[in-house]
């Protein structure tokens, strides 16, 4: 008993070195993201050029050095609306995964800290949810509320809340039989202050993980709903409304426009994907 | 008043196989300020008692019997009395302070947030109480321990953390549940020391649940020896070492290592500690007992009071003079019957 008591892996190896973890691939994949971030951040710095107006004129031109990447089917320089793009695709992603977090781990910390009945309609509820594809459960957002970036990016968000729910659950659920949350019950503490003070703090690497992993696939499914129409509207910019837009440009012999914004959203969904799973790599079940 | 009063508390756990009694009916009392310890072997139902007390038993089991903690029922409480009564009246300390410290919290948080939360304390004022009371368990560096993640620090200091976090609240009552069993020797008696210290400067009731009957003899008022889930006999440690009551008692204290006498193999009880749900009429010691007569199988026996002593056996009064004193390689040939030894050995290392 006291020997078992003592070597019992109590520390947990936490955070310790990100780098180490993360790996070169990791970094690179952290550089882009903070590229995109810092481009789509500082957009009106880099490009003179309004995202929204062109002229028709100068419709289908290639790389010059007034357009370094061209412009589009109504004159509108690619460059500047790939980054303005960037701002609206990174946004809407970003709050899809911060109110999945959100919820999942709300959902998550109730589970787990009334268990049995709770858990169980916890758990259901999410089966409940599973069961719609993400893209329907949105596309039916869109026929009640009528389409644009809020109502796609809420309905996406709680698409989303069962995977990151289900992952958090079971962290929770191991953090809950743990003696300090059972030490802390014991002072008397309340279960709200247990679970936010003591669990959520044991739990936020994972809830970190999920995010990374999360955003990457929230970018595609924003872009879906965006290149069918659902979700950004024209002229704002966006990348998935870029793509879709392009597609009537490509028969026409001009790809510059779906090929870029194809390859901005292929290479922040890799990196956010490599981001995340680095993270979550070493976790035992701590993939979304 | 007394602080705590258990009265009869039987616990039943349901499983599969019909229902497991793990308590069959505990009695005890805690005058203010009074060390009780709790002795038996793994199994007998000590760490159990003290959940009752705290509403902690296992999910789905079944307690019988009243627990009251200053008069009050602890086992009809609402959630927000019990929570009041954990935070306030009632302190624990456990076997392994690594496990029960978040480890992603420093100690200062742990023991500033402990006392906001729990009573609604100051931020100034709870960190300066943190400080003194850090240095009361004898903790030197006060701001370097308070800087410290868990894992930073050796057992021996965060057993000291987990003291100071329970007196914080100056509880009428301290649960230790073998609170220095994860600590090496050394450590031990310098935290033990300081909890008694504690207890006795804050004048807190304690119950404590060893399998060390020494330790239990040095820092305890009264010691119940506990066997299958009863209380079997409770004694001041002068008289139980002197002269106990019981068979199970006496055979526990020649099971001990003595440093003085080289011997070749220690004692041991004979036969395997049975579990309280084992137990089918008669006395639970019987089958084990070398003093054991016919009626011993048939008849239960009853916790008799008798002369400010406390025993559960039915040959008690004709048992006195032959269990009193003398070692038992002479008493009732119990030495090391070599026959016996193999898996039982355990019986003794962990009593």
């Amino acid at each position: 008993m006291t020997a078992q008591a003592l070597e019992r892996p109590a520390v947990r190896r936490r955070g310790g070195d990100l780098a180490d973890r993360l790996g070169p691939l990791g970094l690179a994949a952290v550089a882009v993201v903070a590229l995109i971030t810092l481009a789509a951040l500082c957009a009106p710095l880099i490009t003179s050029h309004d995202p929204a107006i062109g002229s028709v004129i100068e419709r289908y031109q290639g790389p010059s050095a007034e357009h370094l990447l061209g412009t589009d089917q109504s004159g509108r320089d690619l460059l500047a609306r790939l980054l303005y793009g960037a701002r609206t695709s990174l946004l809407g992603a970003a709050v899809v995964v911060l109110l999945a977090g959100a919820g999942g781990a709300l959902l998550a910390l109730v589970a787990a800290w009334f268990g049995r009945t709770v858990d169980a309609l916890v758990g259901r509820v999410l089966d409940l949810l599973f069961a719609f594809p993400n893209l329907l459960l949105a596309i039916l957002a869109v026929a009640v509320f009528g389409t644009g970036l809020g109502q796609v990016t809420v309905a996406l968000a709680i698409a989303y809340v069962p995977y990151t729910a289900r992952v958090l659950r079971s962290v929770a659920l191991r953090e809950r039989r743990l003696g300090y949350v059972q030490a802390a019950e014991l002072q008397g503490l309340s279960g709200l202050v247990v679970s936010v003070r003591h669990i959520l703090p044991n739990i936020a690497p994972q809830i970190l993980t999920g995010a990374a992993i999360n955003f990457g696939y929230a970018m595609i499914d924003l872009a879906a709903l965006s290149f069918l129409g659902l979700g950004v509207q024209p002229p704002t910019a966006d990348w998935g409304l870029m793509v879709s837009q392009g597609k009537d440009s490509l028969l026409q012999g001009h790809a510059q426009q779906s090929v870029f914004a194809g390859v901005c959203i292929v290479v922040a969904v890799a990196a956010f994907s490599v981001i995340g799973e680095r993270l979550g790599g070493r976790k035992a079940g701590g993939r979304a | 008043m007394n602080v705590l009063e258990l009265d009869d508390v039987r616990l039943d756990l349901p499983s599969k196989h019909g229902d497991r009694t793990l308590l069959r009916g505990v009695s005890l009392s805690l005058a203010p300020g009074e060390a009780l310890g709790l002795v038996g072997e793994s199994g007998s139902g000590k760490s159990m008692t003290l959940r009752t007390v705290l509403r902690t038993e296992p999910a789905g089991a079944r307690v019988t019997g009243r627990v009251l903690l200053d008069g009050r029922d602890v086992r009809t409480l609402g959630a927000a009395d019990l929570r009041r009564v954990r935070a306030d009246a009632i302190a624990m300390i456990s076997q392994n302070p690594r496990a029960a410290l978040n480890p992603v919290l420093r100690v200062a948080r742990f023991l500033v947030e402990g006392l906001c939360d729990a009573r609604g304390e100051s931020r100034e004022a709870a960190t300066r109480r943190a400080r003194d009371l850090l240095a009361q368990v004898g903790i030197a560096d006060v701001d370097r321990c308070m800087a410290s993640y868990p894992h930073q620090l050796s057992g021996g200091m965060l057993q000291r953390v987990v003291i100071a976090a329970a007196v914080a609240s100056a509880p009428r009552l301290l649960l230790a549940d073998e609170p220095t069993t994860a600590l090496d020797v050394t450590t031990q008696s310098e935290v033990m020391a300081i909890l008694d210290g504690q207890r006795r400067e804050h004048g807190m009731a304690m119950l404590f649940v060893t399998h060390d009957l020494e330790l239990a003899s040095a820092v305890c008022d009264r010691i119940a020896v506990l066997y299958a889930g009863e209380i079997v006999e409770i004694a001041t440690p002068a008289q139980l070492h002197a002269a106990p009551r019981h068979p199970y008692t006496r055979l526990l204290l020649d099971s001990r290592p003595n440093i003085a006498a080289r011997v070749p193999a220690l004692p041991v009880i004979p036969g395997r500690p049975i579990a309280a749900y084992e137990v089918e009429g008669g006395c639970a010691f019987a089958a084990r007992c070398p003093w054991a007569a016919p009626r011993c199988e048939r008849e239960e026996p009853a916790l008799v009071h008798d002369a400010g002593r406390t025993t559960r056996c039915l040959r008690a009064g004709e048992l006195a003079d032959e269990l009193a004193g003398a070692p038992a390689d002479d008493a009732a040939g119990v030495s090391g019957a070599p026959a016996e030894t193999g898996r039982d050995g355990e019986t003794e290392a962990r009593a």
